[in-house]
């Protein structure tokens, strides 16, 4: 056995060592100056990824997280898309025109565009989206509350008129996703069609299998596609039990690591670690409507000089992640303001606070009560994830006298749970909410994704008006302002509790496929394997 | 005082039969037991709350290191062997007596009874029983109360089988009869002669089946069904093996190691002596070694 796998190793040193001699010496270099792997990709047959149910890949059937809703966009478009520095990106439209009073915008779509089933694609379709996503949301809806209307000016044009005048009004329609008019306008319940023409788009690959059972989708290239050639012919994610262990046997080619086994593979060649400093967090949302102490702002303040957030990103993290702002914006962000309350640990300024407040351990069973005499005593649910995070919060309460209980579900449990409302505490780890809306009582569209105020009671009107005020302004000097009011006022109340960011370790074999994007850690995104 | 005497002279008695391997199964519990009551005092550490970095190695301070969360091992370790053993004692006691119930009953009622519960326990016996148990404890919610209710329900059938037999044998024989026709009240049967009679087949059942407990208790942990406040040894090796990548660092030397090293010094403990038990209890066994 051993000497098999010697032997094993020997051939696969000499084909490493003939590789990275043959292309020259001058190679290295250039490598690490290079700003797009994926331009110098040659195209590979296939690509294997850890899969996972998030739902039939249509805008109504994937689950509202993340990984559901990039496995959609491997197939449908948007019409513009926004880059990493908010800059619009054409996609299913290449031209776009305000009118003098900014209230009628005409956009120009891609010529000899076709759905993947060879049907062409026109104005006609994009005007149907809208109207069936009005009156059917989809999982991800977009905001819709600023158009009065859409219409077809020619094959090629679309005709929007909105309510108000907003510089930054196609920025909202990055979200809507272009659904063929051929296939949906017979259906009248998308969220449960789940049939082979259901996956009919424009973009750069179609699925050929799903199983929700396994938790596996196959795709392959659409040659109808509009854009360039993608870099890898067919996608499959496949049900992975230990990933570090499918990854050395070459079962998928990329994964997510924790910075304990960052040694195993960052001093080996065959291997590429790449690192990303993600907005993805943990975040703490107390149910203001339900337990009426969280509606007490110096509570909140309390709790938030009781957690240790340092400690948190130690040991839940072992320091790959970085301890969250009370202002929510990660410190990377450009609207970051860094002159917010920071709330450092600090158990005696915690305990002053909620004896401040009347909540006091009156029978000296080292818990406080409430002023009705109520033990301070709370559910905190979190899914499987999170579930020792959980653990270390309720400690560090436990010190100031608040005694938690911990409750875990299934993550799919969990955000349903986060959505009614049913909770006291709850654990809720996402890549949005950077944009502080669902801190807000602004109504976005008929179907919210994430928890909004209504389900925290959280009501602050002055919040709301900066919010729409920064959203809308079109000066950055404005926004970086108005945004950095607004964060005080957030650290200062804390709707939420930012606990901390994660950062990402990912690694795969160069050998194998260096498209990887810089820009996103998300292996499943389309940026990895398509230059749009 | 001369009756305990004599009662520890009995026992004395029978622990020098046993064999080399079962005296030090003997220790060994012993030892898991004076740990489980003295559990809180045999760490310096706490068993529920973190007391150093995360993972530290063995050593520092932290007798076999420390978890994800900074809590110490040693202690938690000490800790879980309270809970383990209650759910181990409390399930095989549970299942032993009911099960012995059902089975004197059952043995010495016979007829239409008889054979119903000898068709639930066929059923029973059928099932098999881990999925079952998955199945029970996911839809009774996790708690202690519930893992041992749960084992309970499954492993009664085997001490109502066994005991069945015996009483369905000793009800043939003379002394009995002869205690029927003289008017003995079935209770009378049961107590006096019932009992007694069954009653070491019962014990070594009842050690057997603490094993065997404590196994599925950690089994359903291990899968998180059990009750996750409970810090079982189980929940030890729960935690351990769904952190990312064990396997590929050193984390598994202590924290995966140790918890398993217990179980299955306890589990095994506990099955040779069942083992000696029978054999110094079986005079058939004992002739033949």
């Amino acid at each position: 056995m051993l000497n098999i796998r010697l032997k094993q190793w020997t051939v696969l040193l000499l084909i490493a060592s003939l590789v990275v001699m043959l292309p020259g010496c001058g190679n290295t270099q250039s490598k690490s100056e290079e700003e797009n792997n994926l331009a110098n990709q040659k195209q590979v047959e296939v690509i294997k990824l850890a899969g996972g149910d998030w739902g039939y890949p249509t805008p109504y059937g994937i689950y509202p997280r993340g990984p559901g809703s990039r496995k959609m966009a491997l197939i449908f478009d948007s019409l513009v898309k926004t880059d990493t520095d908010s800059n619009l990106i054409p996609k299913l439209a290449i031209e776009w025109q305000a009118s003098d009073d900014g209230l009628v915008y005409t956009l120009k779509l891609r010529p000899d565009v076709k759905w993947n089933d060879g049907e062409a694609f026109t104005a006609e379709d994009v005007v149907f989206s809208y109207n069936y996503q009005k009156t059917y949301p989809t999982v991800s809806a977009a905001d819709f509350s600023k158009i009065a209307s859409m219409e077809v000016a020619d094959p090629q044009t679309v005709k929007i008129t909105i309510t108000e005048a907003n510089a930054k009004f196609l920025t909202t329609l990055t979200g809507f996703m272009i659904i063929p008019k051929h296939v949906w306008e017979t259906v009248t319940d998308p969220n449960n069609y789940q049939d082979a023409k259901a996956v009919v788009g424009t973009g750069p690959y179609k699925l050929t299998d799903y199983s929700k059972e396994l938790g596996s989708y196959r795709y392959v290239i659409n040659e109808y596609f509009w854009g360039s050639e993608p870099k890898v012919k067919e996608l499959k994610f496949i049900p992975v039990s230990e990933e570090i262990l499918a990854f050395e046997q070459g079962d998928v080619d990329r994964i997510s690591i924790t910075p304990d086994v960052l040694d195993r593979f960052e001093n080996n060649d065959e291997y590429e670690v790449m690192q990303y400093v993600t907005t993805w967090a943990y975040r703490l949302y107390f149910n203001m409507n339900t337990q009426p102490e969280f509606a007490n702002v110096t509570f909140r303040q309390a709790l938030a000089y009781a957690i240790n957030r340092q400690d948190l990103v130690d040991k839940i993290e072992r320091g790959a992640a970085v301890p969250g702002n009370p202002g929510v914006l990660h410190p990377t962000n450009k609207l970051y303001n860094k002159d917010v309350e920071q709330y450092p640990y600090d158990t005696k300024k915690a305990e002053e606070l909620l004896d401040s407040i009347g909540f006091k351990d009156t029978d000296g069973d080292k818990i406080r009560e409430n002023a009705s005499g109520e033990k301070l005593s709370f559910m905190l649910l979190a899914d499987e994830g999170s579930a020792r995070l959980a653990d270390l919060i309720k400690q560090d309460l436990s010190l100031v006298g608040i005694e938690i209980n911990v409750q875990t579900t299934d993550t799919k449990s969990r955000d349903a749970r986060f959505a009614a409302g049913d909770f006291e505490m709850v654990i809720n780890g996402s890549g949005g909410g950077e944009d502080l809306s669902e801190i807000t009582n602004i109504k976005k569209s008929a179907k919210a994704t994430s928890t909004t105020a209504q389900v925290i009671g959280y009501n602050n009107p002055e919040v709301d008006r900066l919010y729409t005020a920064q959203l809308n302004a079109t000066d950055p000097a404005e926004q970086l302002k108005l945004s950095g009011e607004l964060q005080s006022i957030v650290a200062q109340e804390l709707p939420k509790l930012t606990l901390y960011y994660t950062n990402t370790i990912a690694v795969h074999r160069p050998k194998v496929y260096d498209g990887w994007s810089k820009n996103t850690y998300h292996d499943d995104d389309r940026e990895n394997f398509v230059a749009d | 005082m001369s009756k305990i005497k004599n009662k520890m002279l009995k026992i004395w008695k029978v622990i020098k039969d046993f064999s080399i391997l079962g005296k030090l199964s003997l220790v060994m519990l012993v030892l898991v037991i004076l740990m489980a009551i003295f559990a809180t005092s045999l760490s310096v550490y706490p068993y529920d709350f973190s007391s150093g970095d995360a993972l530290m190695a063995p050593g520092n301070g932290h007798f076999l290191g420390t978890d994800d969360l900074g809590i110490d091992l040693w202690a938690q370790i000490c800790y879980g062997a309270r809970i383990s053993l209650l759910i181990g004692f409390g399930t095989a006691i549970l299942a032993a007596l009911g099960g012995g119930m059902i089975g004197v009953f059952s043995g010495y009622v016979g007829g239409v009874p008889d054979k119903i519960i000898m068709r639930i326990i066929d059923i029973i016996m059928v099932i098999p029983d881990f999925p079952l148990m998955v199945l029970l404890a996911a839809l009774l919610g996790p708690s202690l109360l519930n893992v041992v209710i749960v084992l309970a329900l499954l492993s009664w059938v085997t001490p109502a089988r066994i005991v069945r037999s015996q009483v369905m044998m000793l009800k043939e024989q003379t002394y009995i009869k002869v205690a029927e026709t003289y008017g003995a009240s079935n209770w009378y049967l049961i107590w006096r002669h019932f009992l007694p009679a069954v009653f070491p087949i019962l014990a070594v059942n009842i050690i057997r089946l603490t094993g065997r407990a404590i196994v599925s208790e950690a089994g359903l942990s291990f899968l998180g069904l059990g009750d996750p406040t409970s810090k079982s040894w189980g929940l030890i090796i729960h935690y351990a093996t769904s952190f990312p990548g064990i396997y590929y660092t050193n984390f598994w030397k202590w924290w995966l190691l140790y918890p398993w090293l217990i179980l299955t010094l306890v589990v095994m403990s506990l099955a040779f002596l069942s083992r000696e038990l029978e054999r110094v209890m079986d005079p058939r066994l004992r002739i033949r070694a």
